[in-house]
């Protein structure tokens, strides 16, 4: 059983997410780096997580925002629970791992969302279903050859294994 | 991960559809990855369309992927650039053998005529009933570009 998991929410339209979603952003950092406010690096570490989840966050509103056929095969634009949920999910990556490439997001034909980091020899994938419920992890080590996919409940090991080797 | 008791409902047409046979897949650009020094597609790319919509919308048995057999297309005096002409110069046609398509990711391929494009057919995990994670990169790693997308 993994020791991670995303906390559950109640949010249920796209701007009560956003807004939320900033809220609890900038509550989590003033809560993490408070007492260290007036050092310069950590200054620069908050103005780093904050464009990082930014980014993330800008994309997967993007995501949102696409329209039903948007892969011309028919697909269902991107459900709003998972934008929640992978909206959290990457706070909850932001706080395992700070150094991380800013990963890619793109729409599922099931009405989920795929958030994926891709370099020449490591390859690692968050993908959510429409609930947000169900999310698969897929790691590739092409250096090594090595390939896992499973439920994210059984994957903390490989997920911390892929976040060493694209931090790295 | 097969599921070991899966039977798939779709047919894979080794004879309309040889080994030697290429196969085209249209990319929409949002899975067209910009960032690096060339266009890459992503794996998302070669996901099936979900069960749902292929039962209900095109009467196939399962979740599927559409392609296009390159030489029914050619054969109809047609070029692969003329199945780009309906999306727009932002979209991106790969290109991917159908032997290892079959024998390296586990996927088989059904013929499915339709008025447009010439040559379609429909490519499913012959394991499972959707393609896995690893299949999606395996047939991404097998593409190639047949004519590379124009950037916004």
């Amino acid at each position: 059983m993994s020791d991670l998991t995303i906390d559950d929410g109640a949010l249920t339209s796209r701007d009560e997410w956003v807004t939320a979603g900033l809220a609890a952003s900038y509550i989590a950092h003033a809560a993490q780096y408070g007492y260290l406010v007036g050092s310069s690096v950590t200054h620069q570490a908050r103005r780093d997580r904050n464009q990082w989840l930014e980014s993330v966050r800008d994309q997967i509103l993007d995501a949102l925002s696409l329209e039903e056929n948007w892969d011309t095969y028919g697909s269902p634009p991107p459900d709003v629970r998972a934008a929640e949920r992978a909206g959290r999910l990457m706070e909850l990556v932001c706080n395992m791992a700070h150094v991380l490439p800013v990963p890619r997001t793109e729409g599922t034909s099931e009405g989920g969302l795929s958030i994926e980091w891709y370099q020449p020899d490591v390859q690692f994938r968050f993908v959510l279903s429409d609930s947000g419920r169900e999310v698969v992890v897929f790691f590739k080590d092409r250096t090594t050859g090595e390939v896992w996919e499973g439920p994210f409940e059984s994957a903390s090991q490989v997920i911390r294994k892929a976040f060493s080797l694209l931090s790295s | 991960m097969p599921d070991e008791e899966y039977s798939s409902p779709f047919h894979d047409d080794v004879e309309l559809i040889p080994h030697e046979s290429t196969l085209l897949r249209v990319i929409p650009p949002t899975f067209i990855d910009w960032s690096g020094s060339t266009p890459r597609f992503t794996d998302g790319a070669f996901q099936d369309q979900s069960e749902k919509n292929a039962r209900v919308k095109f009467d196939l048995p399962g979740a599927c992927m559409s392609a296009i057999v390159k030489d029914v297309l050619t054969g109809q005096g047609l070029d692969p650039s003329n199945v780009l002409e309906r999306f727009g110069p932002t979209y991106g046609l790969a290109r991917f053998p159908a032997e290892i398509l079959r024998k390296r990711c586990s996927q088989g391929v059904q013929w499915d005529p339709r008025d447009w494009p010439p040559g379609h057919a429909v490519v499913f995990a012959k394991t499972r009933r959707k393609k896995s994670e690893a299949m999606k990169t395996c047939i991404n790693e097998i593409s190639e570009w047949e004519l590379e997308p124009q950037q916004t």
